[in-house]
């Protein structure tokens, strides 16, 4: 048994077609931590949480939770674990009382401790007015709120999450990612795959970064951020810029963006130290009056498009 | 290992009990319900209607409305099992039952058991109908005494035509697909190759639906014809008609049964949610 | 000078005639006829006077595989006994049996049995005289019969099937579990 809450060792799928998702993969992910998964499309997210979920079985290699072979085991494996992939069907015969009660039934659970796990979890995802309603009723965002639901109903170790908050609304991101920041400060361990930097860096200790079905970079969010290039500036001037001073300042061939924020102006450019000095050369040269040029701290945006390259972007 | 056995039980049960949930709340019970209860009733009503006397003894009124029992059976096959593994993987709600710490034979052992229970439901609603009017035609003791035999003959039927079915349902990745080629497989091309290897003087005893034709042969009706298993009298340029050996064609049903459920189960298990 | 017959010529040649008539008609009802059904065949008149009167059965709605008595009456209308006669019982194309050396006596009967095991389904059953081994179909006599199917199978033989078809879908609920043990031992 491994000290890891996820491993895995080698793992590779091919599918039909010969299409390779993910190629020689090694993850370990260990307890208590809230792990953001990110890439482009079709880097082998979904994969490799598919195959963590016994969605799909790998073409080699091995995955573990718990120490236990997911592959050879899936009914033990699973035991701890409850995910969020894709967007699922939901049985739109059913409703949230029922469907969940279905899943606290497949877990062991006790027809007391599911009714009680039930209103719990409606009322996290904010669905208890609708716990008798037919699903089929139900709009995107709600069945999304209710997969969530199903997805903490028997509140176990470790949630493996495919993109939690797609087809939610702001206040519903903020809701979700509110619960996540609660089950990392319970101790649970969060394995979680989006898009959305924001959200990452905001909830996740940790990042792996995955291309074309590999790791192409790991580590805490302060490490990579350390590591990488800040590409953005922020200039203050002695009088706020008027338009054809901003015209001048896009002129600049180093300058790849240039963003008023009010009382400062934000310009976007390569990240190296030598462009700065030549940006801020310039802009002396121009006459207009800097009083402070500050370089910002690297985001995770800067390490993504620093590892995956400017073309790929965030998908 | 009995404890992991009694838990896969107590699975498969929960899917057999959300399963058969699913068919009450979708109107496709309620067609076969229907169909089970109008089409005897219709051999009952017609021949009043128009004035014509029922057939002369209970066998041959029994086997009259039997002749289409093997057709309700094939529509409530289609019905119940034909979209049941296509239909997890094409809705993506395998990807909420399919990751969870059950195993992948109890949750579509338990689909199947649920169609089965469901059709068998359909079976025993159609004989009762025709065990009513030979009781009310011919009275209680004109009731044929293989009519059990018969039901039981169904029975089997039924389950090889839902293994064939959830076969189909396994192997193709669409719903409509699926639940089409069960039911005109079933209903047109077997009987099709049937027909064709009879004009070839051939006996086509290993075709479930052919044996499916002792659901009716076991009343004491006196037909035309040869008798089983060999070609009857007549000119050698006569077409031959066939008729099932009774433990031939029981052996037929069950191994029918028991080789397609087990390939589509293994099938279904192996099958990638993608 | 040439002879011409004269009336006197006349009268015996139609004596004579007279007299061959009549012995032929003396002798014709001891006369075997040889008759081929269909090549050339003397009129009925002339054929002997034999047929099948009745037909009957001892079970007119018989079982599968029960013995049935099949009995035919064969009726002589002329003034002879006709003897060397044959009769040929079938179902259908089928022979079943063929009794011989009969001798149906002038104006009167002659009745004959045969035991049949009765086949299933419904026959044209047929008795078809023949004399000196010449068969007279066109007196004979056909009767339908119609005989029940033996009740198929055994329903202990279903209900074991159905039995054997739900434990196997049982005993797949199970395997997997059965089979991980074993492999983990």
């Amino acid at each position: 048994m491994t000290g890891y809450a996820i491993e895995t060792k080698g793992l590779t799928k091919r599918y039909k077609g010969g299409i390779l998702a993910l190629k020689d993969l090694d993850l370990q992910i260990g307890h208590g931590t809230c792990v953001g998964f990110l890439g482009p499309n079709g880097a082998g997210k979904t994969t490799t949480i598919k195959v963590l979920t016994n969605l799909i079985a790998p073409t080699s290699g091995e995955a573990y939770i718990n120490g236990v072979d997911v592959v050879r085991d899936p009914k033990e494996a699973l035991r701890q674990v409850d995910s969020l992939v894709e967007v699922p069907g939901m049985p739109d015969y059913l409703s949230p009382h029922e469907m969940l009660s279905y899943f606290g039934k497949v877990r062991g659970m006790s027809t007391d401790a599911i009714h009680a796990r039930i209103t719990e979890v409606l009322a996290t995802v904010k669905l208890s007015d609708w716990e008798h309603k037919k699903i089929g009723s139900f709009s995107t965002g709600m069945t999304r709120r209710l997969a969530i639901a199903k997805a903490l109903l028997h509140d176990p170790d470790i949630l493996i999450m495919d993109e939690p908050v797609i087809g939610l609304d702001p206040k519903g991101m903020r809701d979700i990612r509110d619960i996540i920041k609660g089950k990392v400060k319970d101790g649970k361990t969060i394995f979680l795959s989006s898009h959305l930097l924001g959200e990452v860096a905001e909830t996740c200790t940790e990042v792996i970064l995955l291309e074309r079905g590999q790791v192409v970079g790991k580590g805490t969010v302060a490490e990579l951020t350390s590591k990488a290039l800040a590409r953005s500036i922020d200039v203050t001037f002695r009088h706020p810029l008027a338009d054809a001073d901003l015209a001048r300042v896009r002129g600049i061939d180093l300058v790849k963006g240039v963003d008023p924020l009010g009382d400062r102006v934000r310009l976007a450019f390569d990240g190296s130290p030598d462009s700065g000095a030549a940006i801020l050369s310039q802009l002396v040269s121009m006459g207009l009056g800097v009083t402070s040029f500050t370089p910002q701290a690297a985001t995770l945006e800067d390490v993504y498009v620093s590892v995956m390259g400017d073309e790929r972007g965030v998908n | 290992m009995m404890a992991d056995i009694r838990e896969d039980m107590a699975h498969t049960v929960l899917s057999v009990r959300y399963e058969i949930l699913k068919h009450m709340r979708r109107t496709r019970l309620l067609i076969a319900l229907s169909l089970a209860i109008v089409l005897p009733v219709l051999f009952y009503i017609i021949p009043r209607v128009a004035n014509v006397s029922f057939a002369s003894t209970a066998d041959g009124f029994m086997s009259n409305i039997l002749g289409f029992g093997s057709f309700l059976i094939i529509i409530s096959a289609a019905l119940f099992a034909g979209d049941a593994v296509s239909g997890e993987f094409e809705s993506k709600t395998a990807l909420l039952t399919l990751s969870t710490p059950q195993r992948r034979t109890s949750i579509f052992i338990g689909k199947y058991l649920a169609a089965m229970l469901a059709v068998f439901t359909i079976v025993t609603l159609y004989y009762l109908v025709g065990v009513f009017e030979v009781i009310g035609i011919y009275g209680v003791s004109k009731v044929p005494i293989v009519t059990m035999r018969s039901y039981l003959l169904a029975l089997l039927y039924a389950t090889a035509v839902l293994s064939l079915t959830y076969f189909f349902s396994s192997i193709i990745k669409g719903t409509m697909a699926s639940t089409l080629l069960s039911f005109f497989g079933l209903i047109m091309i077997l009987p099709i190759v049937s027909s064709l290897m009879m004009v070839a003087k051939v006996e086509p005893w290993f075709i479930v639906t052919y044996s499916a034709g002792l659901i009716t042969n076991v009343f004491l009706q006196p037909g035309f014809g040869g008798g089983g298993g060999g070609g009857g009298g007549g000119p050698p340029d006569a077409f031959t008609s066939y008729s099932p050996q009774f433990t031939t064609g029981v052996e037929v049903m069950a191994a029918y049964a028991i080789v397609f459920f087990i390939i589509a189960i293994v099938l279904s298990v192996r099958r990638d949610a993608e | 000078m040439t002879r011409t017959p004269g009336r006197g010529g006349v009268a015996p040649a139609l004596s004579l005639v007279l007299l061959v008539a009549m012995a032929a008609l003396a002798l014709a009802p001891s006369m075997t006829v040889m008759v081929a059904e269909g090549s050339g065949a003397p009129p009925l008149s002339e054929l002997p006077q034999i047929k099948v009167a009745n037909l009957s059965f001892s079970n007119d709605n018989p079982k599968e595989g029960q013995d049935i008595v099949i009995t035919a009456v064969l009726a002589n209308n002329g003034t002879f006994d006709i003897a060397n006669v044959s009769l040929t019982f079938a179902y259908g194309e089928v022979n079943i049996t063929t009794v011989r050396n009969l001798t149906v006596p002038a104006k009167g009967n002659r009745t004959v049995e045969v035991t049949w095991k009765a086949v299933k389904f419904t026959h044209v059953m047929s008795a078809v005289p023949a004399v000196d081994g010449v068969p007279f179909a066109k007196v004979a006599l056909t009767k339908s019969l119609t005989v029940a199917a033996k009740p198929i199978g055994n329903a202990y033989v279903v209900f074991a099937a159905l039995v054997v078809v739900l434990l196997t879908f049982v005993a797949a609920v199970a395997a997997p579990s059965v089979w991980e043990h074993m492999r983990k031992r």
